[in-house]
């Protein structure tokens, strides 16, 4: 239709097929789809038993899968598209259409440019660059451990992959910093405790491990070179990493490791060790360069950690919830509430190449992603089986802005600028309503970012006030031609407006016991019928059915 | 961070006093085995203990406030006076905190070995070098504060946008409500067209909502999101905390600047339960004219700060509360040609009274110039372990964090037991 360079879904999945069993040692087994093998070992796949929960209902799904996908709830002709379809294969159907939809690359982006740089701004490389380098990483669904190893082996000289040096510079490469999280972010494990003495507590992690992995980047540092006047990443050829124990004095060096990995044998140091030496001038570049040795060895297949830490954050991007929690506390005290299925996971997202999106689409097709939040009636919780009931869990910031945005109508009010612009710009309308929408989204981004990367759900005061009282939060509510309440007072009959109301909110239909309760509230409201809308809408925006993902 | 939500309000205070330590009734409880009187109850709900922070922000010198070595090399030009402590001495340019000396105490002996503001700030807040760990009052939030309390546990109060997280994982419940001055927090006044009756009916409609969606489901989420809501509602209520100007003799007592009108709202919100309070006074990174800034500064923290002192022990406030003056790190003795101090985390001085705290005590010791620390020396780890232990809360326990065991005080560090009642 347009000259989107966005790939059919098809050929991305029908292009990673090949890849899918090149090494896998079983074939027979392996032809089964993932997502049957999930449910085999999930164990919630036979939905009689009162144990294993209750499949969700078509409008559950429609909300969970366009959430988890595309990252924004459906806009009322889609909700009313789906619930209205037939097809024993709808939901299958729904999957593959949202995994091409133009919203979904958007979707990836968010989710792992705050997983990779946890909101952090500035340094030297802009967020939009950045941003706009993922986005083209998952428009051409480049494998996962290819995208890693960019962010890690690029150091701001090449154009090409100067963005992917965000992680780095962002972090202004502070080795204690950088460390951490290559801990946390790529290897599920927040070795912080470590730094200074092997852990208290999770006896796997030792000193050794937090500066084996310090000694990859501990020689790198962020020179301004003047002259192009930009930041880079340079390397000096010298510096041991040593380390000593707070509580023993028990001390030690290491060279880069992995883990329990063997160490990198590293070549002998030439007399003249540099390619550029450091000066006042030019960045170092040794002839032997610690980082550039790091990429490889974190996405190396015997790096177990690496595509075991993936699988379970893609399983708690789809569920809501790691097999592994938190995510960045892999250690044998804390094992996956399913080993197995972790394993299955790891090991799938090794062989089909690291492809995204069709782990993505795994998972979404597989029996236990389409468990209901509903308790199943006179069941004790504690005879259910693990993940038979679906988590609430909190809208990222995120999901929660463009959600907003879309029930509240502001979306549909930018719709036909959309469109025209994506003709303009050959883009597309997803793309362009982002950007006429993004200083609205972005407001509410920041009122409900969560102030640390580790905290839990943080429903603040402040979040609720701005929601009360915030000039911005009203504005949604006024009657202008195209927002869900011009929509609901043009509309006069007071089913079909409580049918408006909860597609546009709930995406889904409203019971007749809801249809009264906005009746009520219409008829009963001492002003104008106006305020009884703007105050059903308000309430149903700031309602928990709204605010989590169920 | 979540609340058990099936516990009654007693079993919260219960099972926050399993965190005290060295408590005679924590000892007793566990002992008999059954719930402790209500009337106890009540009186550590009415008396909960509380943190005052006093940030010198820039970093104040030690040789001009707690440490001062007249007639030495690097001296200055500054006396030392007596304090209502025999025998212990400070700058003569805190004549008024002197007169309430008997409610301080100073450890002259801190060496952070950082001297960096961004490091030192975080190490001084939260008693680690590195790491996502929540600050003091944070932790103070979270685990000496009512649940239900009207306003939010942890407010400071200061005029400069200093980026931080103080809470980390203990969730945004327990982090910071920054006030910029005496003013209010943003949206606390309802929008224009919603009055008292449609923000009533607006509400009762959110939980109407709510509670149908809720039925059959885990609750958990459903109320913590409803709890934000209703905290806000109690903050709207109490709008009027914030924007109250202080009285005319308030004004007389504390002075009519812009940190003296801090420090009075810092007193009116500890007297209204507000769990820890932080006050920041700005402009002490005197790298250039060290001495008349100085006695610029502290001539203006000096009288509010010793009538907030002297307010709070004469309200019976200082018992139950945890008072610290400090700063990122101290300042070099030596000065340099712009008659500056320079960053010096080497040896420098931190002041704490009240809750839990000897009075007028002096731990530890400089050398003779100010250049090294002599005897005692500590670093902001045991300062944590200090002011924690001071409030009861055991520091080598871990947090109440499902999933991770962090303990709550660095294990390297201990308190300085000299300091602890």
């Amino acid at each position: 239709m347009n000259s989107s360079p966005f790939l059919p879904v098809a050929a991305i999945l029908l292009g990673s097929i090949s890849t899918l069993f090149a090494d896998s040692p079983s074939p027979a087994t392996a032809q089964k789809p993932l997502h049957l093998r999930i449910d085999r070992l999930s164990g919630v796949a036979n939905s009689d038993s009162p144990t294993t929960g209750q499949r969700c209902n078509d409008a559950e799904f429609l909300r969970r899968i366009y959430l988890d996908l595309v990252g924004v709830i459906p806009s009322v002709e889609e909700a009313r598209a789906f619930l209205e379809d037939a097809s024993p294969t709808r939901r299958q159907n729904l999957v593959d259409r949202l995994l091409a939809d133009p919203r979904h690359t958007w979707h990836l982006v968010d989710t792992f440019d705050v997983m990779l740089n946890e909101r952090r701004t500035g340094n030297y490389v802009t967020n939009a660059e950045w941003r706009n380098w993922l986005h083209k990483q998952f428009e051409q669904n480049t494998p996962l451990d290819q995208i890693v190893r960019t962010i890690l082996s690029a150091d701001g000289t090449d154009e090409a992959t100067r963005p992917a040096a965000k992680f780095l510079l962002v972090r202004k490469l502070d080795s204690d910093l950088v460390t951490r999280d290559l801990g946390r972010i790529l290897l599920g494990r927040d070795m912080q405790c470590a730094q200074c003495h092997d852990h208290p507590i999770v006896v796997d992690y030792l000193q050794r491990h937090y500066f084996g992995l310090s000694a990859f980047v501990s020689r790198s540092y962020v020179f301004n070179d003047k002259k192009k006047k930009r930041n880079i990443i340079a390397e000096k050829a010298e510096g041991k990493t040593t380390f000593a124990s707070v509580f023993t004095n028990e001390k030690g060096e290491t060279g880069p490791r992995i883990l329990d990995l063997p160490p990198i044998t590293e070549p002998e140091t030439e007399k003249e060790p540099y390619q550029v030496k450091p000066s006042k001038t030019a960045g170092g570049v040794p002839k032997y360069s610690r980082r550039r040795q790091l990429s490889d060895a974190i996405t190396d297949p015997a790096n177990v950690a690496f595509r075991q830490n993936f699988a379970n954050r893609l399983w708690a991007m789809m569920l809501g919830r790691g097999l592994v929690e938190p995510l960045d506390m892999h250690h044998s005290e804390n094992p996956p509430t399913n080993p197995k299925l972790l394993d299955l996971l790891a090991d799938e997202l090794h062989h089909n190449g690291y492809n995204i999106r069709l782990m993505i689409r795994e998972i979404a097709l597989s029996e236990v992603y389409q468990r209901s939040s509903k308790l199943p009636e006179n069941v004790p919780m504690d005879s259910l089986q693990p993940m038979a009931i679906a988590e609430l869990e909190p809208l990222t910031p995120e999901q929660l802005a463009w959600s907003t945005l879309e029930a509240v109508g502001m979306s549909a009010t930018q719709h036909t600028k959309a469109s025209e612009q994506a003709k303009k710009n050959k883009s597309n309308a997803a793309t362009e309503l982002r950007k006429l929408l993004g200083s609205q989204a972005g407001v509410l981004v920041k009122t409900f970012a969560p102030k640390s990367p580790t905290a839990g759900f943080d429903a603040t005061a402040e979040q609720a006030l701005f929601l009360m009282n915030a000039a911005t939060s009203q504005n949604w509510l006024s009657p202008r031609t195209g927002t869900l309440v011009d929509r609901l007072e043009k509309t006069k009959d007071v089913s079909a407006m409580a049918e408006e109301l909860f597609l546009s909110m709930f995406s889904r239909f409203p019971t007749d016991e809801e249809i009264r309760w906005v009746a009520e509230a219409i008829e009963n409201h001492p002003q104008e019928r106006l305020n009884a809308i703007q105050e059903l809408v308000w309430a149903t925006m700031t309602s928990a059915e709204f605010r989590l993902n169920h | 961070m979540r609340r058990n939500t099936g516990c009654q309000p007693l079993d919260h205070q219960l099972s926050r006093r399993s965190f005290l330590a060295g408590s005679a009734l924590a000892g007793t409880v566990a002992g008999a085995g059954q719930a402790i009187p209500a009337l106890a109850g009540e009186q550590i709900e009415q008396k909960h203990k509380q943190v005052l922070q006093v940030f010198l922000q820039g970093g104040v010198s030690q040789l001009e406030s707690w440490d001062p070595k007249p007639g030495t090399k690097y001296g200055g030009p500054f006396g030392a006076i007596p304090t209502s402590v025999p025998g212990v001495h400070i700058s003569e340019l805190l004549p008024e905190t002197a007169r309430q000396m008997h409610h301080l105490s100073i450890v002259r002996s801190v060496n952070i070995k950082i001297n960096d503001h961004g490091q030192g700030r975080m190490f001084m807040e939260k008693g680690r070098r590195a790491g996502d760990y929540p600050y003091v009052g944070s932790v103070a939030a979270k685990y000496l504060g009512p649940e239900d309390s009207q306003l939010p546990k942890f407010i400071t109060i200061s005029t400069r946008g200093l980026r931080d997280q103080s809470a980390a994982f203990l969730g945004a419940r327990y982090s910071q409500l920054k006030l910029s001055g005496a003013k209010a927090p943003d949206n606390l006044t309802l929008p224009k067209g919603i009055d008292n009756s449609a923000e009533q009916r607006r509400q009762q409609l959110r939980l109407a909502m709510n509670d149908r969606f809720a039925s059959g489901r885990r609750k958990a989420e459903i109320e913590a999101y409803n709890a934000s809501f209703e905290q806000a509602q109690r903050m709207v209520k109490r709008r009027d905390v914030f924007v109250a100007e202080p009285s005319a003799t308030d004004l007389e007592r504390y002075g009519r600047h812009e940190f003296a009108k801090n420090c009075v709202l810092a007193r009116t919100l500890l007297e209204e339960g507000v769990t820890c309070v932080k006050v920041s006074h700005h402009g002490y990174d005197t790298h250039a004219e060290n001495f008349n800034f100085h006695l610029e500064q502290l001539g203006e923290f000096d009288r509010p700060f010793a009538t907030l002192l002297n307010d709070l022990a004469n309200r019976g406030m200082l018992e139950h509360t945890l008072v610290m003056v400090y700063s990122e790190f101290g300042r070099t003795p030596k000065i340099n040609v712009r008659y500056g101090r320079d960053h010096w985390g080497t040896a420098w001085s931190v002041a704490l009274g009240g809750c839990g705290i000897v009075p007028g005590a002096v731990v530890g010791k400089t050398n003779a110039e100010g250049t090294a620390v002599a005897d005692r020396e500590v670093d902001a780890g045991h300062l944590f372990h200090t002011y924690f232990s001071a409030l009861g809360l055991d520091t080598a326990a871990d947090h109440d964090v499902p999933g991770r065991s962090i303990p709550i005080g660095d294990p390297a560090a201990d308190p300085i037991k000299e300091l602890l009642a």
